[in-house]
């Protein structure tokens, strides 16, 4: 994972609209908006209004997306991947594994969109089945990163003193390991397979959400509503809970969407490696290392998943720079 | 200054130190018997006695502290230990596979550096707003691109298609350019991004308007004002760009079968080759840790802001 540009990127945003000048007036913050608001603010509808101007207020609201073509297509590249993933068996033309001894390494046609590999499968059908468990592995190990990663900045920054040293310096331990090497260690100890590898991929981007938690918490914690609630006799525990966690959430919620990208070219680059799935099992990483024997005799082995995986991490980077609020 | 360096230096060695011992935790004891492991790459008819030798030779009958304590010693004296799979000195698998990593590396790192820095450059030169933002639309793409079928594709064209360049072998000039270019696209594409947001950020500060006002062109101004100042941002990335060059050399050396440091990497997690594995990692770690630290004592050397400050401030942050 790449988490320097991200980062960088982070400490420009606005951190989530904090309550200032409440000193004097003693309010329950609980509802505030974890995430501040984005995207363009039409007026509010105050009275119900027909329909027809629902939908013209609707779309006059989506204009502004609409001036931005990379992030159509990307929102339409990623409904068109959970379409795969949530009904495989409709999208593609034949099973995944099952094989045509007639129709081996058929280049792209009509009767195979992406052609057949070397023993005959159809290689459409094998992506659209195999964007499931590259597309899983992807999210469980930001999941993992995210999960973890927030709850040890949390403690960090809200308990600091020795709990926040002890944590942040295995953090520094992190960041010193380059991340693929980092989830090939944990791979060395855990072993191979697709839950494995979300796991090695997560840890590694378990240090980079722990530093963003941790700043937004130093922060949050140092205003005024904070102390009020202190003040007002509320436990540690409750302050945590009900306005530290809402407060400080955004940021790195948005910095777990900026490593999905990242997170799929991990994921397919231990599967190339050979980490993955088992062989009959269709995954894209492993689909492009298999078309590495045929490279000279059929490009489109290795070259459809490459492909794939490259629109897919555009996609979600792009996404996710929409969501980081540009 | 001198309080600000001896800071970095010792933050820098608790680092490592760090290091060590979350690498020695995690794989000496997670995984269980270093001998059962190794016994599964010879003859299976060991004798219990026989382990027992064994164990005693590698330590295993003692405690944890006791075994740290003498792999602490062994490696402050610069052994690391042997492989499990073919009792090689780890020390000595690592310094034959280094050159031929450092080749490639250094290579892609002069190209990366040299490309993505000039498309920066070049982004923030031009005055058409379009070709702006072509440039600008290039980095997205490369740090997108997974460099293992990257370097598929270079093959395809170069090796196969076009026969410009060997597809494998370790001799020349010719054998390195496609491995180089591969592992340098993702880097530059990053060095790009990072340099073209803060040359951006410093043309928009008040003294480039000075400079503008005094009657400066826009060539002057960019190379001579903004440049300086936006290459301090970018630095910090470079620890980042360097771990990125390490874990781009097991991709690209597998896929172009070549030997080094990733071929190593490789071979000894398939083969759970902790020994190995751990010189790997401490490895990647002092690179990382002396990278960061070249580039915190520059720092104040770019900008005597940073040495004012005088006291250490977290890096990375």
């Amino acid at each position: 994972m790449k988490p320097s540009v991200t980062e960088q990127d982070l400490a420009l945003t606005p951190s989530p609209a904090l309550p200032s000048g409440h000193a004097g007036t003693f309010q329950d913050d609980g509802a505030q908006p974890a995430v501040p608001a984005a995207g363009p603010r039409s007026g509010a509808p105050s009275r119900r209004r027909p329909r027809r101007e629902h939908l013209v207020s609707a779309i006059r609201r989506l204009r502004p997306a609409l001036r931005q073509p990379g992030l159509v297509l990307s929102v339409a590249w990623i409904i068109a991947l959970v379409l795969a993933i949530v009904l495989p068996d409709v999208v593609s033309p034949s099973e995944p594994t099952r094989a045509t001894a007639r129709r081996r390494l058929a280049p792209p046609g009509p009767d195979h969109l992406f052609g057949t590999d070397q023993l005959g499968r159809d290689l459409f059908s094998r992506m659209v089945h195999g964007a499931s468990l590259s597309l899983r592995t992807a999210v469980l190990s930001v999941l993992v990163g995210l999960v973890i990663g927030a709850f040890l900045g949390l403690l960090a920054g809200f308990l600091q003193g020795w709990v926040d040293v002890v944590i942040m310096r295995v953090m520094d331990v992190l960041l010193a390991v380059p991340s693929l090497l980092l989830a090939l260690t944990l791979i060395a100890v855990l072993g191979g397979g697709s839950i494995n590898i979300a796991v090695a991929v997560g840890v590694s981007g378990i240090a980079v959400c722990a530093r963003t938690m941790r700043a937004e918490v130093i922060h949050v914690r140092q205003s005024v509503f904070i102390e009020a609630s202190f003040v007002c006799g509320a436990r540690r525990s409750a302050v945590l809970r009900r306005h530290v966690l809402p407060n400080s959430a955004g940021p790195v919620v948005v910095l777990a969407a900026l490593q999905f990208g990242p997170a799929i070219l991990a994921v397919s680059a231990l599967s190339f490696l050979g980490f993955g799935a088992r062989p009959p099992t269709p995954e894209w990483g492993s689909m492009v290392a298999g078309g590495r024997d045929f490279l000279a005799t059929a490009w489109w082995l290795s070259t459809m998943p490459g492909l794939t995986i490259l629109l897919t991490v555009l996609a979600g980077n792009r996404v996710a720079r929409a969501l980081n609020g540009r | 200054m001198l309080r600000y360096a001896l800071g970095r230096v010792v933050q820098a060695a608790m680092v490592l130190w760090a290091t060590y011992t979350v690498s020695f935790v995690v794989l000496y004891r997670i995984p269980g018997d270093a001998v059962l492991e190794r016994t599964r790459y010879e003859p299976t008819d060991i004798t219990a006695e026989q382990m027992n030798t064994l164990r005693a030779e590698y330590g295993l009958d003692q405690s944890l502290v006791s075994q740290y304590l003498h792999r602490t010693a062994d490696v402050l004296t610069g052994d690391l230990g042997r492989s499990l799979v073919n009792g090689r000195p780890v020390v000595e698998l690592i310094g034959e596979a280094l050159p031929w990593t450092l080749q490639i590396a250094g290579l892609a790192l002069v190209v990366g550096l040299f490309f993505g820095a000039g498309l920066a450059l070049l982004a923030n030169y031009v005055q058409a707003g379009w070709l702006r933002q072509a440039l600008l639309s290039l980095p997205p793409l490369g740090v997108a691109v997974p460099s293992f079928w990257l370097g598929l594709v270079l093959l395809q064209i170069f090796s196969f298609r076009i026969t410009w360049f060997p597809a494998t072998g370790h001799g020349g000039w010719r054998t390195m350019a496609l491995p180089a270019i591969t592992l340098a696209i993702p880097i530059g594409a990053q060095i790009a991004q990072v340099f073209a947001k803060s040359l951006e950020q410093a043309l928009a500060e008040t003294y480039i308007q000075t400079a503008r006002a005094k009657g400066l062109g826009h060539g002057r101004i960019l190379v001579g004002h903004a440049t300086r100042n936006a290459t301090l941002p970018a630095l910090t990335i470079f620890g980042l760009v360097v771990g990125d060059l390490f874990a781009g050399s097991v991709i690209i050396e597998t896929v172009f079968s070549r030997n080094g440091i990733g071929q190593l990497t490789a071979a000894s997690i398939s083969a759970q080759d902790m020994p190995v594995v751990q010189g790997l990692v401490l490895l990647a770690a002092i690179v990382y840790v002396l990278v960061n630290l070249a580039v915190d004592l520059t720092y104040p050397l770019l900008d005597p802001r940073v040495a004012r400050l005088s006291r250490p401030v977290p890096s990375g942050a």
